[in-house]
């Protein structure tokens, strides 16, 4: 029998695990972030609308490929208990581009803080749910790994530090793509290790 | 007090089988889960699979639901409370069994 913790852990994440429908977000949100490069040249709507749809109904696609090969879980209301930390994260996020912003603190510093609430928020996570989903540790790594680069002058149009250039907001945008991408991936992984694939007809289970 | 080791063989069978207890501890984590995800998570065929699933309904621990999605026949199991009991007692009773064999010594 497999490790009841592992099994419990993707039973009850099922859902968040299936990592492959991030995928679209994240190139979509990476050419977002890299046509807006030129504000001489806005990227038509139109295109725009295309790049986000046709990432929607990827998803969609990736969605159903699960459905189909691992199944369907109804996984347990957690809401309740989430939606304190949830909410704790995105003000400590606020708060801290806030004070960022305000006070003038170098793009990479700004970073390095969101890669270090990131972390914090999957250490919580993986103690409530007995395990560590990797897109949240990825994300953390991905703006902490960009904070550095910035600090030491290796991204490019952030040498001025001022996060609020079309430079700082379009890397942190980049670095959201990438992490989406990489820890879907690894969230697929997760799941594909526990969970047995192969080609299975419609339901027979009868019982 | 009988040995640890006695009463470690004296576990409930229903629950304590190793597919049945890893298809009461997955659900243990969810409201529901369909046949087909257990039979991947179990990696047990069909048949096997519904075999214990039918000893779990018996035994009132299971509920067993069938419906179509569409024009697809699906099936869906969800502990009923008796089995979200059993679960939790089982796996609490195996965790004070295994503190209990790393502490004894034979007399």
């Amino acid at each position: 029998m497999q490790n009841p913790q592992r099994l419990r852990f993707v039973a009850s994440r099922y859902n968040q695990l299936q990592g492959l429908t991030l995928i679209p977000l994240g190139i979509a949100t990476i050419l977002s972030a890299v046509m807006t490069r030129d504000p001489q040249d806005p990227f038509p709507t139109l295109l725009y609308l295309l790049l986000w749809v046709g990432a929607g109904v990827a998803g969609l696609l990736i969605s159903w490929y699960y459905r189909r090969t691992f199944g369907r879980v109804r996984a347990s209301s957690t809401l309740d208990r989430d939606l304190p930390i949830i909410i704790a994260f995105f003000a400590g996020v606020f708060v801290w581009l806030g004070v960022g912003v305000g006070f003038g603190v170098p793009l990479g510093v700004i970073l390095l803080g969101i890669g270090a609430l990131c972390a914090g928020f999957a250490l919580i996570d993986a103690r409530r749910y007995g395990g560590l989903q990797p897109l949240h540790l990825t994300v953390a790594v991905v703006y902490a790994g960009m904070g550095l680069l910035s600090l030491l002058g290796l991204l490019p149009g952030t040498a001025s530090g001022d996060a609020t250039t079309g430079s700082g907001l379009n890397w942190t945008l980049v670095g959201l793509g990438l992490a989406w991408i990489v820890g879907g991936i690894l969230d697929h992984l997760v799941l594909v290790r526990t969970l047995r694939a192969g080609r299975v007809s419609e339901d027979v289970g009868a019982v | 007090m009988s040995a640890p080791f006695e009463e470690l063989a004296s576990l409930d069978k229903l629950v304590h089988e190793p597919a049945r207890l890893a298809i009461l501890t997955a659900l243990s984590a969810c409201d529901s889960a369909d046949f087909l995800f257990l039979q991947r998570l179990t990696g047990l065929s069909k048949g096997n699979l519904s075999s214990h699933l039918a000893k779990l309904e018996a035994g009132g621990l299971v509920q067993v639901t069938k419906r179509f999605i569409g024009k697809l026949p699906n099936t869906s199991m969800a502990l009923t409370p008796a089995g979200r009991a059993a679960i939790d007692a089982h796996w609490r009773r195996i965790d004070q069994l295994r503190e209990a064999t790393s502490r004894w010594r034979p007399e």
